[in-house]
Order: C-alpha cells, then structure tokens, then sequence
C-alpha cells in the first residue's frame, strides 16, 4: 500500500516560515529550513544559513551546551567565510577555555574593519590568554606594545611594585583597548596600598559588564565591608561571594556559604548552620574565616528575636546532646554558647552542665583552661545570688536560701581551685562566707586573702568593712585594713568614708577609756587622707574636727577642744550647721551646765549666745546623738539626725518669721528633717498669722497623706501668694505641687480607696517656752472626706 | 567586631602587646581624623585590655557582625588589613575564574 505523499511547500512559504523562525529565535528550526532553501538557491540563502548557526552556536554557550556548539561552529566553518566566525569563535573559545583558540580568535576580530569596536572583549580576552612575549611581539601595532604594557604592570602589582605599575601604565591613553584595565590596575594598586577611598572611585569607572568589573568586585567586601551588598541583586552577591572567596583563597566556602545564605535569608536558620557545617574549616574557636562565621551563628543568634532564637537555641542544644559532633571545636563552640544562653534566662539544661561539657572538649592553650572554668564558676555563682535576691522577694523558707548559698560556696570553692588567683572568686567567697560561716573561720579567710593578695585594695576594703559592720565591731582593726586600702588607692571613696568612720569611732572608744594619745592618733589617722571637702559636711574635715573637738572638750583639753570646734564651724558651709548657728544660739543655751538636768531641758532653759557656745552645743548635741546610736552604722546622716532630733524641741519661738521662710524650702526636702519643718512651720504662722506662705506650708507638712483635694487647696494658696506678690511662698508652693505630682505614691493612692477609719488622738506637743501661747492663727479648713475613687492614672515608681 | 583583628594583635597578646597596638592605632586613625575607626579601635581595646576582659570576652562575648552568613564574611574581609597582591599566577587564574561568572 502506497503512503500518502506529503504536500510539499512551496520555496516561498519556505523562505516565509525560515524568516519567522529565524526573527523568534528559532534559530535549529530556521537552520534546517534554510539548507533545504539552500539547495534550491545557495547564493541567495548562504548568508542566512550562516546566520541561523551562528544564531545557534550563541544559543548553545548560553544554554552550557559546549560540546555540541562546538560541532555547530566546525559545521559553520566549512560554509561559511572565516572573517564572520571570530566573534563566535571568540565567546565559545573563553568559555570552553581554549586559550590558544581565544587568542586567535581575538586577534582575527581585530584584524576585521570593525574590529575596534570589539576593542573591549579583544582587550579581555588577551588578558585572559596571557599570551607570551614571543606571541605578544607577533601582535600587530599597536596590541603589541599595548599588550606588553599592560602584561608587565600585571606581572608588577602581583609582586607590590606599585610605583613602577604607575609608570608603565602612563603611555596607554584612553582611547586604547586596554582603557579599563588600566583603570582596574591603578584601582588594585590603591587598594594594596590601603587607599581604600581612590581604589572605589577608580573601580566604579570600570564599564560595567566588562571582565575588569567583574574582578574589582572582589574588593568590594575588603573596601566597603557589608555596604557592598546593599541594593546589590541575588546574582550580584554571588558574584561579591566568589570574588571575595577567592580573593581569600577559601574556594571552598563558595557552595556552601551560597546554601546557608539562602536558608538564611528564608528564615531556616538551622537548616543554614547545616549547610555550612559541611565546610572542613567550619566551625571553629580560632580565628580566620572560620571564626568569623562560627562567631555568626554562636554569638549572632543573640541579636535574633526571642522566638528565632529559643528555636535556634533549642536546636543547638539537641545536637550537643543527642546528634554525634562534628569535633571537639564544635563542642566546645555549642558548650559556650549555651552556657551563654543559659546564664541569660534560656530555660535549657543547668549552666554547670554546659561548662562541664566545655571543660571535656576544650584544647586550647590561650585562655587557660583553668582560668576560664574558674570565669564559669565564677558567672554561674553570680547567676545564683542574682536567684537569691528573687527568693528573698518572694519569701521562700531559709532552708532553700541556705542551700542555694551552699551551692554557690560550692561553685566559689570550684572557680578558686581552678583558678587561685581569681580575685573576684576570692571576694565573693569571703563575703558569703559571712552569711554561712562563724566569723573566726570568716577573718581567717580574710587574713589569708590580705596576704595572698597584698596590692588589692579590693581585699583590704572587704576585710575592713567585715569588722565595721560586725555584730561587735572592731573599729581599730578595720581602720588598719582600710589604711591598707587607702595606701593602695588614697582617692576611694568608701574606703575614705569607711576609714573615718572607723577612726571615730575607736576614738571615741579610746578618749572614753582615758586613752587620749591613742584617741588623738586616730584623727591624725584621718587627717591623712581626708582633705577639706566642698561636698558633704558629713566627710569633711570640719567634722572630724567638730568631733574631736567634742570627745576633747568632754574628756582631753577642754581649751583644745573649743579650738577645734570654733575652727570647724567658721569653716563649714553646711545648712544644719548653719541652722544650729543661728537658732539654737540665738535662743537657748545652758549658762550652767547642771549635769542633773538632761541637756535637753538646760539648752531650752538657757540659749548660747556667744561662737564659742554655739559652737559647743553642736558638739554636745552630736555626743548625745552618738551616744543614743552606738550601734548604728556609718553615721553620715549625723548631719540631718542630730539636728533634726535634738532642735525639734527647741524649735518652737526659735525662730524669726525671716529664718522660718529660709528655712522651710530647705527642710521640706529633707525627710529626716520634717517633723522640724512642720515645728517651723507652726512657729512661722504664729510670727505671721495673715502669711500665705506659711499656711500653705503647714497645710503641706502637716496633712498625712497626699491626695488631689491637696491640689486645690495649693492652688488656692498660689493665687493668695500671686496677688499678694510674695515670691518666697510662691516659689515654694510651686515646688509642693510639684511634688504632689510626682511623688504619689502606692499609699497615696491606697488612701483614695481604703475604708474610711478613725483618726488617732492628736499627741500634745511639749511646748518650746514657759511664755502664753499667742492667739491660733488662721488654720486652713480640712478638707472634706471624698468617696473613694479610682487609682490616679500619674504613679511614678521609684 | 573581632577586636584581635581590628587591633592587629594575635589572641595570645599580653596586655603591654595590646596597649601598644591601640596606641599605635589610635595615633594612625586620631579620632578628629578618621572618628569611625578611631572608635572601633576604642571599642575593641576596652574589649580586651586586660587578662580579665580577655576571658571575659573568649567566654561571654555575644556580639558578632553582619545579619547573615554573608554579611559576616563581608564584615570580615572590611576587617581584614588588605591582602597582599595575588601572584601573576594566582592572578591570571582568578581573573579566569571572574570570566565564568
């Protein structure tokens, strides 16, 4: 049976299709179209032929397909004529890397009339088939001198002959072929020459697709760092990766580094870590390229967000425990890194686990092992105590205080013997040893410490404060060790404090035994490093002189005494000093000092009227203070307690109206000194009944809690105190609205809500003279009772 | 920020060897001429000043750069004193590497 013959084409619809084809990039289809049109007509479609193949060939080395290209272009080359192939020859001989053919293929294109404007490629590929100086020299002119310039400055900047890479490049002009790789050898020579800012400026020159662009973004990463990569494509930053690499010479990292960023960038960060994992080099302790990616994922995941990183966390700690690792870097790298974790609130295994694993897989020399163990133990202590203050909040039985604190003796005792000249761990231990210890063990603990550590001052400061701060303090023998601390570092605050502290103390101690030679050695003890102090009366050299000038004046030379004090008072600028000059002075003080009646009552009894007795009242009413609160700590509100204590009696016609409107701004910040402020207060709206300032700070003072209606009432007082022109009050009723403000505290506002009770019977107060009370002044009106509301939205913790 | 390598110092340096890296760093870079280097000099020696601050830094140090593996290799390299040159021979086969890309 006979096939159904095929309806041949027609030649024109032949040459219609082969055209279409060959316009859509058919280019296989148009080929075969055309060697049949070829056969009907060759001259006419020859050139087309060729076209189609050629188009065919570019269509091949784009789809990687070399080896078939390659028997296309044979193909080609039996029709068609040589001078149309070297472009094509050209492309497919660099990417199959045919160096010999390149170079040929270059030259022809050269030769060709239109082969300047091929200048660029013929320039690359000349670079890349770095032909010999024989072959160079067979180059026409110019390619030949050219060639040779560029080749030698090549060959200059690989062995950092910089300048002479200059010098040879100065002929090639902008015009030559050789243009941008001029540019691109000027760019490298600043870059080794660490002129970063001259080698980006020269290498954004380049053209952009040229070969010379592509190797200058190599140094993108080593001149910009991560700006390179902004706004750079996906395929741009492979480039940056590649180029980078092998700059590095860490080809290895190429494929992998690629996969972990993707994962990286799609949010699968462990899945990342895998990836990289399979590098050898990865991770690493050291340092290198493989440090710095191991310090990414170890130390990075700390930036992440807290859902990222407890799963990234998570995940880390299942391949140290579970999955076999890849070595001891890896180990050690997920040890620390949980240990990390887990000191920073990671709800993991315990940190002890984590530096225990550390410990077995560490190898490294530098840091010691011992040393950093000692640091872990150290941290994990500190992580304990840190629980302990929260345990100590929430009330827990002293049972699990006490072991907690046994446990971290334990952890001290570890970071001690790993590392014995661990300071910190040795401060640490001693002062727990404080809370679990008898304190015979504890002072052998600090003698021994003293003498291991004889330069600390650290040490010194901790044992002194230990015997200050002891049930049965030992003054002396605190002061010797804080001397110790001041000698090693004469400018420390609380050892300053603390040594004067001490030293007053024991010399009261020994000027009360009749020791005077010792007491006195006590204060030329603090004399040595104490100095006249603008700051607080309290550190200053005045005190320490107030307070001999007492114990001598009571005990030593009376005369010495009163010399003492007088030089202390005229010098000191402190208001409670400054206070007792002017009140306590001016009105009472006891011309007879009848030892029956208590100081108190002789002061009111009788007013100081000269220095010398102002003088000695301080220093009597800072004895009595002192002898009220022997066992008190550091006595630095001395200043504000014996003031506020002992006038606050006397304060009652004390004062002019003059002295009352000084004082009371002053008083009514300090809380110590309140109940005195409201006594001046009183005084004051007796000396000046119609005075707004002083009603409003008596209203002020006196009410117990502050609540809004407070608000209005200052508010009214404000306008009084505006319309009268009295900026004294008005500046002060500022400040206690202020105050109301900022201060409202939880009692505050617990006050607006709780359940309305009795208020308690008002205390008489002891009257301050013998002499009849003068009329009441006017007294603000209490405010009414309001229902309780709402919490005020302004509470300000502090 | 590896501040052994913004200092130029090896891990193992001893405090006198790192004093003098940051004073000869910070004489290079003075902070009215170059501040931003002058400040990461600053930063990294406070890093590692000390013996203490070195353990400290080996054991708890939770910073790095870059937000992703590649920005750490680049922050890397920016860190990097420059390379030396490539050989005429290593050169001739990275820019034959840079043709395939």
């Amino acid at each position: 049976m006979q096939k159904p013959q095929q309806p041949t084409t027609a030649p024109q619809e032949k040459e219609r299709i082969a055209a279409k084809e060959l316009a859509a990039g058919h280019f296989r289809k148009a080929r075969d179209l055309y060697k049949e049109l070829c056969k009907i007509d060759r001259p006419r479609f020859l050139g087309l032929l060729v076209e189609a193949n050629q188009g065919l060939v570019s269509q091949m080395i784009q789809k990687g397909q070399y080896s078939e290209a390659v028997q296309v272009r044979n193909y080609l080359k039996t029709i068609a004529p040589a001078g149309a192939l070297f472009g094509m020859d050209l492309d497919l001989a660099l990417k199959i890397q045919d160096w010999p053919e390149a170079l040929r293929a270059a030259l022809g294109l050269w030769s060709l009339p239109a082969g300047a404007k091929n200048g660029g490629r013929i320039a690359d590929a000349i670079v890349l088939c770095c032909p010999t100086e024989e072959e160079m020299a067979s180059f026409p002119a110019p390619l030949a001198q050219e060639a040779a310039l560029i080749f030698g400055a090549l060959q200059d900047a690989g062995e950092s002959r910089f300048d002479a890479v200059a010098l040879k490049l100065r002929p090639l002009g902008a015009s030559s072929i050789f243009a941008s790789w001029k540019t691109f050898l000027k760019g490298m020579a600043a870059f080794h020459s660490d002129q970063m800012g001259k080698a980006q400026t020269l290498f954004k020159m380049l053209p952009e697709e040229s070969l010379a662009a592509r190797a200058a973004r190599a140094y993108a990463f080593f001149i910009a760092g991560e700006e390179a990569l902004e706004g750079a494509s996906a395929s741009a930053q492979t480039q940056l990766l590649h180029g980078g690499l092998r700059l590095l010479g860490q080809t290895t990292y190429e494929a992998a580094l690629g996969r972990a960023q993707e994962c990286w960038k799609a949010g699968k960060l462990s899945d990342s870590y895998r990836e990289l994992r399979a590098v050898a080099a990865f991770p690493s302790l050291d340092g290198g390229l493989a440090g710095a990616l191991s310090d990414f994922y170890f130390k990075g995941c700390f930036s992440l967000g807290w859902a990222s990183r407890e799963l990234f966390i998570r995940h880390m700690e299942d391949l140290l425990l579970s999955a076999p690792v890849k070595g001891d870097q890896e180990a050690c790298s997920l040890a620390r890194m949980l240990l990390t974790a887990s000191l920073s609130g990671y709800n993991g295994s315990h940190p002890r686990f984590f530096l225990e694993k550390f410990e077995k897989h560490y190898k490294g020399t530098t840091p010691a092992l011992g040393e950093l163990l000692s640091l872990g133990y150290y941290r994990i202590t500190q992580c304990l105590m840190g629980d302990e203050e929260l345990y100590r909040k929430d009330e827990v039985e002293d049972i699990h205080l006490e072991q907690l604190r046994e446990h971290a003796m334990e952890l001290l005792e570890k970071s001690i013997e790993t590392n014995p000249g661990h300071l910190a761990a040795h401060l640490a231990h001693a002062s727990l040893s404080r809370s679990l210890f008898d304190r015979r063990r504890q002072v052998h603990l600090l003698d021994a410490l003293c003498k291991r550590f004889p330069k600390e001052k650290a040490v010194f400061l901790l044992a002194g404060t230990v015997h200050l701060e002891a049930d049965r303090p030992d003054y002396a023998l605190a002061a010797s060790y804080l001397d110790t601390a001041l000698g090693l570092d004469p400018f420390d605050t609380e050892a300053l404090q603390k040594q004067a502290h001490a030293r007053v103390q024991a010399a009261v101690k020994a000027y009360t035994a009749g020791q005077l030679a010792e007491g006195r050695l006590h204060f030329g003890m603090i004399a040595l490093h104490h100095s006249r102090q603008g700051g607080s009366f309290a550190l200053s050299e005045e005190y320490t002189q107030v307070r001999q000038g007492v114990l001598e004046t009571l005990f030593g030379d009376p005369k010495q005494g009163r010399t003492l004090l007088e030089q202390g008072f005229c010098n000191s600028g402190s208001v409670p000093a400054l206070l007792l000059f002017q009140h306590a002075c001016q009105v009472l003080w006891a011309k007879k000092q009848d030892p029956k009646k208590p100081l108190l009552k002789r002061l009111q009894e009788q007013p100081p009227q000269s220095a010398a007795e102002r003088a000695s009242l301080l220093a009597m009413l800072l004895h009595v203070r002192e002898w009220g609160s022997a066992s008190q700590r550091a006595a630095w509100t001395a200043e504000h307690e014996a003031v506020g204590k002992c006038l606050l009696p006397l304060a009652g016609d004390a004062f002019s109206e003059t002295e009352c409107a000084t004082l009371l701004p002053q008083l009514a910040e300090v809380f110590l000194l309140l109940p005195l402020a409201k006594a001046i207060a009183k005084t004051g709206v007796k000396r000046a009944p119609g005075r707004v300032f002083f009603q409003a700070a008596h209203y002020t003072l006196t009410t117990k809690h502050h609540r809004e209606s407070q608000r209005a009432k200052l508010e009214i007082y404000r306008e009084s105190s505006l319309s009268d022109g009295d900026k004294e009050a008005l500046k002060f009723i500022t400040s206690q609205l202020e105050r109301l403000t900022k201060f409202y505290t939880f009692d505050d506002a617990w006050e607006e809500v709780k359940p309305a009770r009795r208020s308690p019977a008002k205390k008489k107060k002891p009257s301050c003279a013998k002499a009849k009370k003068p009329a009441s002044p006017e007294k603000p009106k209490k405010p009414e009772k309001q229902a309780p509301g709402p919490f005020p939205i302004q509470i300000e913790l502090f | 920020m590896n501040p052994y390598l913004t200092l130029g110092v090896p891990p193992a340096a001893e405090d006198a060897q790192i004093r003098q890296a940051y004073l000869q760093g910070i004489r290079a870079h003075p902070p009215e001429g170059d501040p931003v280097r002058f400040q990461a000099l600053t930063d990294a020696y406070q890093k590692v000043a000390t013996r203490e601050a070195r353990l400290e830094h080996f054991l708890f140090d939770k910073s790095s750069e870059g937000n992703t593996p590649l920005g750490a290799l680049a922050a890397y390299c920016k860190q990097l004193p420059s390379p030396p040159p490539l050989k005429p021979d290593a050169l001739k086969t990275f820019l034959r590497e840079c043709s395939k890309t």
